[in-house]
């Protein structure tokens, strides 16, 4: 099943994108630290990586995209960088489009994030229609 | 490239806050949201949404003009700065004698 990664250093954030993505229909793997990326990234059948750009514990920043795409296994992995550092997305704005990112500045909600996804990803990724889950039945 | 500069760290931390509140009722509205109690409670909590979003805008558009007025005044000391050195070139002549000095019009 493909595989989508998420790393970002705020547990609630971790926490909710992957029950978003987890709701839609996606399989999901979190890392919280700039360390957990190289792991990831030799993750079997790994198909997008959200990624926050301030990460603790190690390479981060554009260094890290650079990393990224050095590798010639990642070098044309999707990855979406999400961030609150508007200003590391304006000032790096170039780089990010020539390195191939997309970009999910924060705050985002989950239809926004959702959206990123699916834009992303080929049909094909997805196995499920990747719509929300219905709301659950309270009268049951 | 590389030299990032950063935001202020608590304008970063304020949306970082606002993508978990958005999501948190977000998926509450998904996953519970067909009780009125709920729903009338993520309303709340949506105006709230919108309203911090607005306050950040507010904050970012105060410290743009911040930075735009400290940009301003340390051009325009730059541009004093150099005015002062010029009139003192002119005073003290390009080897920095007085002119009459550096034209060998001593008395």
């Amino acid at each position: 099943m493909p595989v989508v990664a998420v790393v970002d250093d705020v547990p609630e954030i971790l926490t909710l994108m992957e029950e978003v993505l987890t709701d839609a229909g996606y399989r999901v793997v979190t890392g919280t630290n700039a360390g957990d990326v190289g792991g990831i990234l030799a993750c079997q059948n790994l198909v997008l990586l959200i990624l926050d750009v301030r990460l603790p514990g190690g390479v981060t920043g554009l260094a890290l995209l650079r990393a990224i795409r050095e590798k010639p296994e990642t070098a044309n992995l999707p990855i979406l960088v999400a961030t609150a550092d508007l200003t590391f997305l304006r000032e790096n704005a170039g780089a990010l489009k020539s390195l191939g990112y997309e970009t999910l500045p924060k705050p985002f909600d989950s239809d926004a994030l959702l959206d990123c996804v699916a834009s992303l990803l080929p049909v094909a990724e997805c196995e499920e229609p990747c719509s929300p889950l219905p709301p659950s039945d309270q009268s049951a | 490239m590389d030299g990032e500069q950063r935001e202020p760290e608590s304008l970063v931390n304020m949306r970082t806050h606002l993508t978990v509140l958005t999501l948190a009722v977000g998926q509450l509205r998904r996953r519970h949201g067909k009780t009125d109690d709920i729903e009338r409670l993520c309303a709340f909590a949506d105006a709230a949404i919108q309203q911090l979003k607005a306050d950040i805008t507010d904050v970012e558009a105060m410290l743009f003009q911040s930075e735009s007025r400290e940009q301003s005044h340390m051009t325009h000391l730059r541009l004093r700065q150099s005015v002062t050195a010029d009139s003192r070139k002119q005073e003290t002549g390009p080897l920095g004698l007085p002119p009459d000095v550096q034209h060998g019009r001593t008395s």
